[in-house]
């Protein structure tokens, strides 16, 4: 549905400042139908693919295919304006249009688009289109005496009257209240597949992306670092970036010494500093190598008695966060971080035994510095 | 490798998100043709042989540079306009900041009746100013000079044909418009940076001279300078006061040397004068954006809500306020003595016995007369066809300047700008030169011209400001929902930015009836309009005629100005 290839975006130097390299060839295929969502922290470049996407911004390099049509190629020369991809977007601001009532907002893409309608079929549209976002009722409010909640649903409205082929969201829940945007999430996501419409969503909440994407592009500094589904980049990251991103993670610095097949699958024996661990190999890396092991805070077994990877340590601080308990655990001078479930009484100071089973250690190339 | 070369490098076409390219051109050379056009001619004009006329003859000679630098009166007439510029300004200055202090920084009784005739003060003619302080300060029969002789005795020593005068009207002439500027300064000014001061440990005087004044200095001198090129290239007091006490200035010498009261007129050496001008006034423009790009760095205007602080003046607000009346009861005399002179059929210093033969018998005369009525048409035709072209191209240009990229949209910003530092007696000069011998000459139609040509750099900067302000996703929505670039600024953008439109437009029809520089020298006895007739009736003299004619066009520009000023304030205060 949408392909992006080798895309570069220069900001051109202004008043002595430096050029921004805001994205560094950014390659990604999106499905018809899919939901997916571009994750990365502030400043690492989402904006601008979705502006590029959109034609609001002029790539540097690169090609954008939506469907069947090329809409950006740098080589050839070839720029279809905004106006002409048929695209529905949700603004950050959500730009609605004060001047305008409700109805006017959303009338617009069908009034002035590409594809018009006019009369009842305009009216009809527009209402659907209302109710979808259950703000029927309020077509006739002037824009400006909305709620930010009601505004953006109305900026939704507007971005799928005309039937879009590709509906392209920035980041359309960080303005509401924490409460508001639970509930918004589940509903946006179900509007979207209902209509399957494909659409591209840019956030930098990792539960947002998480809980909504069908697939997930993690960015940083104008390149992309992973795309997979939610459940992928959580147990495989394939660096420490993703790993740090999406949650949190002990990284443990090794170095592979020996390889191994048990059951059926090759294992890496890594020396870290607290002893010898056993981890899925990662066959990018080889003896002898100075890698990452990544464990997530959640994957340790307290107590547990498998034979590989068992540790003691002493528990040097504890915080009791309600849902669950830190616990920072120093297991020969390295310190791990450890959560446990709130009904484990474990005390600071107490010695502890730990294991981690080896399908939770994750091992990673060092990134180049 | 030869792969590579034959794709790319060299031959990328010029890509562009904004408008396309094809609106951007037209604009463009629509630009250059109202600008550059006339410029070429007074350039050609100025390396004229003497006695001829530009398209005439194909000889270049440096005749008329030679003639200004060995001219013996060159040197003075420089020094009058330097004088006359700075001192004029200074006196501005010194008003504009005691008021806008007093209105946007203090709790004085009338603040807002003081600013809203500053704002309107626009819709009054220099030259109705200079009229009413002739009457005023007449050497022998000057109203002021009445008043002191009953005093004192003896004949008044004030007189109108001086240099102090001319610096004084003009000085008080300028006041409303730097007043605006600094109002600004001063309103938008975050209040925090002093309220800093005063927590460290500053003094009310410390504060001021530590915090303050270096914080608007920036912005005074860019007033300042922007005053100073408004004086320089100011014609119409000059004209009206400053031929009789003989004191040439730069724009007056343009003048004369191409509208001569007797003998031929010598375009030549006319447009030589006109490039000194041009050279003064651009050197000056620089001059003022290097101290714009100066203030950016001093940033005050933080776009955060604040109130800014108010002092208070405890006793000292009713003497406060009383300067701050007396100086605007100093402004309107002159139009105080104009309304009295325009009920009179013969003119006589105000008195009680005078009232008796108050009557509006001279408004019923200068309105029966075909040639003023000729006059209000043309002015009404005059005023409303520039100021809508200037506004509708003024929002065109300032729309694909700012979301176009590329050189075209930077090429239209400057050019749209560069009618600023093109003195308003030289581009009135150069469109005279252009269409001489075209049939544009002499009708009202080249009147709109050269208004659209001189207006259309503040009609500019006064919609790219707007645009600036405006959240570029709204037009970016419009863009995405497949509204195409006149679209998106017919049915979002204008309508979003709609005040500051109109005000544009309300200044622009105010400055374009008040205007005698561009229908003086384009003048024929078939494009009148109420300035210029007002002028011929000065001439005459007919000074009641004439008085009455001035009060109907600043009473009509009024009914304008100020129901649009009052709607502008209310929808701002509303936005
Ligand atoms: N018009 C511009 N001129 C110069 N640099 C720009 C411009 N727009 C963005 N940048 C820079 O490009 C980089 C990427 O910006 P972008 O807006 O895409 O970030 P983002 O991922 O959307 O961030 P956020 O989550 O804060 O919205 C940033 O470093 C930003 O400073
Ligand atoms: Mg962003």
């Amino acid at each position: 549905m949408l392909s992006i290839k080798n895309l570069t975006k220069v900001y051109p130097a202004r008043g002595g400042a430096q050029p921004v390299d805001a994205l560094r060839g950014v390659d990604l295929k999106v499905e018809q139908g899919e939901f997916f969502a571009l994750l990365g922290p502030s400043g690492c470049g989402k904006t601008t693919i979705l502006q590029s996407i959109a034609g609001l911004e002029m790539p540097t390099s690169g090609d954008i295919v939506i469907g069947d049509k090329t809409v950006f190629d740098a080589v050839a020369g070839q720029f279809i304006p905004a106006a002409q991809r048929h695209l529905g977007m949700v603004f950050q601001s959500y730009a609605i249009w004060p001047h305008m009532t409700v109805f006017d907002n959303v009338a617009f893409p069908l009034r002035h688009g590409r594809k018009r309608a006019s009369g009842e079929e305009l009216r009809r549209r527009v209402m659907a289109a209302l109710e979808r976002v259950k703000l029927a009722a309020f077509a006739n409010r002037p824009a400006p005496h909305l709620s930010g909640g009601q505004q953006q649903r109305v900026a939704i409205a507007r971005a799928i009257v005309h039937e879009p082929r590709l509906l392209l969201l920035d980041e359309p829940l960080s303005n509401l209240d924490a409460r508001l945007r639970d509930a918004m999430r589940e509903e946006l996501r179900a509007m979207v597949k209902e209509l399957g419409i494909t659409t591209i969503f840019v956030t930098h909440d990792q539960v947002e992306a998480m809980g909504m994407a069908d697939r997930i592009a993690i960015i940083d500094q104008g390149r992309i670092m992973q795309i997979g589904q939610p459940e992928q980049i959580y147990f495989s990251p394939r660096n420490a970036f993703v790993a740090n991103f999406i949650g949190r993670s002990n990284t443990v610095e090794v170095k592979v010494t020996g390889t191994e097949t048990s059951n059926g699958r090759t294992l890496q024996r890594l020396a870290a500093p607290m002893g010898e661990l056993v981890a899925v190999a990662n066959p990018n890396v080889s003896l002898g190598d100075e890698v990452l092991c990544i464990i997530r805070p959640q994957a340790f077994v307290l107590g547990g008695v498998d034979a590989e990877n068992r540790f003691e340590g002493h528990v040097v601080s504890r915080s009791f966060l309600g849902d669950h308990v830190e616990l920072d655990v120093a297991i020969a001078g390295v310190i791990l971080r450890i959560v446990a479930g709130p009904y484990d009484t474990i005390s600071v100071g107490s010695r502890i035994s730990l294991s981690i089973p080896y399908q939770r250690c994750v091992v990673v190339a060092r990134d180049r510095v | 490798m030869t792969e590579l070369r034959e794709q790319g490098i060299g031959r990328r076409p010029a890509l562009r998100t904004g408008p396309s390219t094809l609106p951007q051109a037209l604009a463009l050379v629509g630009l250059a043709a109202l600008i550059i056009g006339p410029l070429l001619i007074l350039l050609r004009t100025a390396f004229l042989p003497p006695d001829s006329f530009p398209f005439d003859s194909w000889t270049f000679t440096g005749q008329n540079f030679v003639q200004i630098l060995s001219d013996p009166e060159v040197p003075s007439l420089l020094l009058n306009t330097a004088i006359y510029a700075s001192g004029s300004i200074a006196l501005g200055l010194l008003f504009a900041i005691w008021l806008a202090w007093l209105v946007e920084r203090t709790d004085m009784p009338g603040r807002i009746a003081i600013r809203v005739a500053m704002f309107t003060w626009m819709a009054v003619p220099p030259i109705i100013l200079g009229f009413g302080w002739i009457l005023l300060l007449n050497p022998g029969s000057g109203v002021l000079n009445g008043i002191w002789t009953q005093f004192a005795g003896k004949p008044g020593p004030l007189t109108i044909y001086s240099m102090w005068a001319l610096v004084f009207i003009t000085g008080v002439s300028v006041t409303p418009t730097a007043f605006v500027m600094i109002g600004g300064l001063f309103r938008n000014m975050d209040s925090q940076l002093e309220s800093a001061g005063y927590v460290h440990g500053g003094t009310r005087m410390s504060v001021t001279r530590r915090i303050l004044i270096p914080l608007l200095m920036p912005g005074l001198l860019s007033v300042a300078i922007y005053v100073f090129i408004a004086v320089v290239q100011t014609f119409e007091l000059p004209l009206i006061v400053g031929l009789t006490a003989r004191i040439p200035v730069l724009s007056t010498r343009i003048y004369l040397l191409s509208s001569p009261d007797v003998g031929v007129p010598n375009y030549g050496l006319s447009a030589a004068f006109g490039i000194l001008l041009l050279a003064i006034a651009l050197m000056l423009m620089l001059l003022y954006f290097r101290v714009v790009g100066a203030g950016e760095r001093y940033k005050v205007v933080t776009g955060k809500a604040f109130r800014p602080r108010m002092a208070r003046l405890g006793s000292w607000r009713w003497p406060a306020a009383a300067s701050a009346f007396l100086l605007m009861f100093i402004m309107v005399m002159p139009l105080l003595i104009l309304a009295w002179t325009s009920f009179l059929s013969f003119y006589e210093p105000p008195s009680v016995a005078a009232l008796s033969r108050f009557s509006l018998s001279t408004y019923t005369q200068v309105i029966g007369r075909t040639a003023v009525q000729e006059a209000i048409v043309n002015t009404v035709v005059l005023v409303l066809a520039s100021s809508l072209a200037t506004m509708a191209l003024a929002c065109i240009v300032a729309w694909l300047s700012a979301r176009g990229t590329g050189w075209m949209s930077r090429a239209l910003d400057m050019l749209s700008f560069s009618p600023m530092a093109i003195p308003p007696i030289v581009m009135a000069m150069a469109i005279l030169l252009l269409y001489l011998r075209t049939p544009l000459y002499g009708s009202v139609a080249i009147l709109i011209v050269g208004h659209i040509t001189i207006y259309l750099a503040f009609a500019t900067r006064t919609m790219s400001s707007a645009f600036v302000q405006l959240h570029r996703e709204l037009s970016d929505a419009a863009m995405v929902s497949g509204a195409g670039w006149w679209t998106t600024l017919l049915r979002i953008v204008i309508p979003l930015v709609w005040p500051q439109v109109l005000n544009g437009w309300v200044w622009v029809l105010a400055h374009s009836a008040r205007d005698l520089t561009i229908p003086l020298l384009l003048m024929t006895n078939r494009n009148m309009v109420i300035s210029t007739v007002t002028w011929t009736l000065w001439d005459v003299p007919d000074l009641p005629g004439a008085a009455a004619l001035s009060m109907l066009l600043v009473v009509a520009l009024l009914c304008v100005v100020v129901p649009v000023q009052v709607w502008i304030g209310r929808a701002s205060s509303r936005g």
